[in-house]
């Protein structure tokens, strides 16, 4: 994964973290009795949420990088 | 002559001095300059309205107060006038593109099929872009006005009713709606119109020689190959009529009551009117999130277009 891969993947993974705190607060706290809990419940949410779509990422560009390399790499055994 | 020639170049042209400084800091001393002024008048606000979204800041009772979590955001996404006003903001954001996109191509097909007077009107059209919403929008509210004003006047030779565009409540957010179709139809034409003369003509002599109708030449060939250009309109504007502030600020300010109190306006009577910083400063985090999320949707498919172009070139 680049680094521009990755800033594009994270800044995505935060917009995906701050979009969940929004919807628990707004869709889901009423349902809690203690707050805490409920913000301990939406942070574990959020970070999981964002951390998966982060691994999907990454494992998505070293898919796309690796067919990449395969391809580059039957070219040249063609040219050859 | 070849060997004076090469001598007299040699001697112009002094020999490499060691560079100063390496490419890759000349690049980075480019992109300073911009840098800054993104971070002195983007970032620091930023952070500094994020910072704010946290703490208690009733201007009235003192300066910015203590840390209090997440409440503001609770008390926001509780706040029945933030909903409304993004009911208000939605409203308007989709008839005035809707009517701007379809009344804009349209002129654009007229202006492109025209054979005089295309220059005079294209030069006209730039007028209601060339001036600020806030100056425009005063002659409008003249224009509305139910005793001096010019639309009413007119209606009133015809014998048809004389409404009360801006006080009442029924139709106050559509004349505001029609102000900005005024003003921005213009832009989304004069682009259309640069799309529809870029368009190459070979397809459609190839259309005309094979008889195709006129419905299925735009269905089939002027649409589709105009799609990029229309796609990047409707985007720009319906960001900027999300942002749509200066209309309501000069012709309704709000009202009557809070009929068309957009979501911009109503951040900035909460924040610079009731000085409730904290409640201003979340709504414009909700804001900023939220114009961030639909702009990554709605561009996505134009960077695919173009990521797709750079592979096939």
């Amino acid at each position: 994964m680049s680094f521009s891969q990755a800033w594009d993947a994270g800044f995505r993974a935060l917009l995906i973290y701050v979009g969940v705190v929004f919807v628990w607060l707004g869709l889901v706290e009423q349902r809690f009795d203690d707050p805490e809990t409920s913000v301990a419940a939406m942070n574990a949410a959020a970070a999981l949420a964002a951390i998966a779509f982060f691994i999907r990422a990454f494992l998505r560009a070293r898919a796309e990088r690796a067919k990449a390399e395969a391809e580059v790499r039957a070219l040249m055994e063609g040219e050859i | 002559m070849s060997q004076s020639l090469s001598v007299s170049a040699a001697r112009r042209r002094p020999a490499a001095a060691p560079a100063m400084i390496s490419d890759r800091w000349f690049s980075i001393l480019l992109i300073v300059p911009a840098m800054a002024v993104i971070l002195v008048f983007a970032l620091l606000p930023l952070a500094y309205a994020l910072n704010v979204s946290f703490r208690f800041a009733d201007l009235t009772r003192g300066g910015i107060g203590a840390f209090v979590g997440l409440d503001n955001y609770r008390a926001v996404l509780a706040d029945e006038m933030f909903w409304a006003s993004v009911g208000v903001t939605l409203k308007f954001t989709v008839s005035a593109v809707v009517l701007e996109m379809v009344l804009g191509i349209a002129i654009a097909f007229l202006i492109h099929g025209a054979t005089v007077g295309k220059g005079v009107i294209r030069s006209l059209m730039v007028l209601p872009l060339a001036t600020s919403a806030a100056v425009t929008g005063l002659f409008w509210r003249y224009l509305y006005d139910t005793q001096f004003g010019l639309t009413n006047y007119f209606l009133g030779l015809l014998h048809l009713p004389q409404p009360n565009w801006l006080g009442d409540y029924t139709i106050a957010l559509w004349s505001v709606v029609l102000f900005d179709v005024w003003q921005w139809t213009p832009f989304v034409a004069l682009i259309a119109l640069a799309g529809l003369q870029a368009l190459p003509k070979e397809p459609f002599e190839a259309a005309e020689l094979d008889g195709a109708s006129t419905f299925r030449v735009l269905r089939t060939l002027t649409f589709p190959m105009l799609k990029p250009v229309l796609f990047l309109v409707l985007v720009l504007r319906t960001i900027d009529s999300v942002r749509l502030y200066d209309a309501v600020a000069v012709l309704t300010r709000g009202g009557p009551g809070t009929v068309t109190e957009s979501m911009t306006f109503y951040l900035y009577r909460t924040g610079l009117k009731l000085f409730r910083m904290d409640y201003a400063s979340t709504m414009a985090i909700f804001f900023l999130y939220a114009m961030l999320v639909a702009s990554l949707f709605a561009l996505r498919p134009l960077l695919k277009q173009f990521s797709t172009r750079a592979s096939e070139g």
